[in-house]
């Protein structure tokens, strides 16, 4: 069993200086559009739509749910330990890690997120899983939180808050990133309802 | 009788990050025994059927005993049929496992 550890990444101070027109979202000392939030989660997918739903492209589609391509890269994130930049990457995966692995068991989680910010038009043209991999950028660069779970795993936790643009709260809520520390894998990522366990080893 | 349609849907798998294998979507997410007042066999059960998986397994590798495998597959059927019976007529149990690698 991993041991507890308060958040010991070293990620860039950032306070940008957003155009708030439209609803913002706050994530510890990051202020960001709704634009600039999901502009980030944007994958490796060439050819993949400008708006909602890109992060995976049809090709990239076909080479994970057809082919199986387990590695095949969908999106790289940053995260920071001990002063040192590290790469983590969401693989297509299968249904124990990544992209597959999220879809199959998470998706659901994903949605009713989605589904409770979607009325108020902050987040308009953007799928699940547009919202998981912003997430997923902000709980590997900016953690509030991190521990080791299981020996070879480093779980992160970010609390993440919607605002409309009168600076209406419309919904925040904690997210848990899962990697491992043996590799490059990014393995879960959902949202945590307040109240409950941030990461348990 | 309760319609499916008007049932509860727990499923049952593990995860990292949670210690029980219990989640809803819409009823807090990740679930605990205690939050469905499962009886201490039952919890007692999910506690060692996470904790095998745990133990066993990595992402993305096979595990080291196909026979512990198999012996963990059909617990977690057993499992989903138990927690079943006991939430009662308002839920439905969804098992899903993961391959041998």
């Amino acid at each position: 069993m991993g041991s507890a550890t308060t958040a010991g990444a070293l990620a860039p101070t950032e306070s940008d200086a957003a155009d708030l027109d439209g609803g913002f979202v706050t994530i510890g000392s990051r202020t960001l559009t709704v634009d600039q939030f999901i502009a980030e989660a944007k994958g490796s997918a060439p050819d993949a739509p400008s708006a909602g739903g890109f992060l995976i492209d049809f090709p990239q589609w076909v080479r994970c749910f057809s082919i199986n391509d387990t590695e095949m890269v969908i999106k790289e994130y940053t995260t920071w330990w001990n002063g040192q930049e590290d790469k983590k990457r969401l693989r297509c995966g299968d249904s124990g890690f990544g992209y597959k692995h999220i879809r199959e068991r998470h998706e659901g989680d994903w949605q009713n997120k989605l589904n409770r910010i979607t009325p108020t038009g902050l987040f308009p043209n953007v799928s699940w899983d547009d919202l998981m991999s912003a997430a997923a950028v902000n709980a590997l660069l900016v953690p509030d939180y991190s521990q080791t779970v299981s020996g070879s795993k480093r779980c992160y936790v970010v609390r993440m808050g919607f605002h409309n643009k009168n600076g209406t709260l419309i919904d925040a809520y904690n997210v848990r990133a899962v990697a491992a520390t043996n590799s490059d894998r990014v393995i879960t990522v959902l949202p945590i309802e307040d109240g409950k366990t941030l990461c348990t080893n | 009788m309760v319609g499916d349609n008007d049932r509860r849907e727990v499923r049952l798998f593990p995860d990292w990050g949670h210690r029980w294998p219990l989640w809803e979507v819409g009823h807090g997410t990740e679930m605990s025994p205690e939050d469905y007042g499962l009886s201490p066999g039952l919890t007692k059960r999910l506690r060692r059927w996470y904790d095998t998986w745990y133990r066993e397994t990595d992402p993305g590798d096979t595990w080291n005993d196909p026979q512990l495998y198999q012996k963990w597959q059909e617990e977690g059927a057993r499992l989903a049929e138990d927690l079943e019976t006991e939430l009662g007529d308002g839920f439905i149990v969804k098992y899903t496992d993961y391959p041998m690698g």
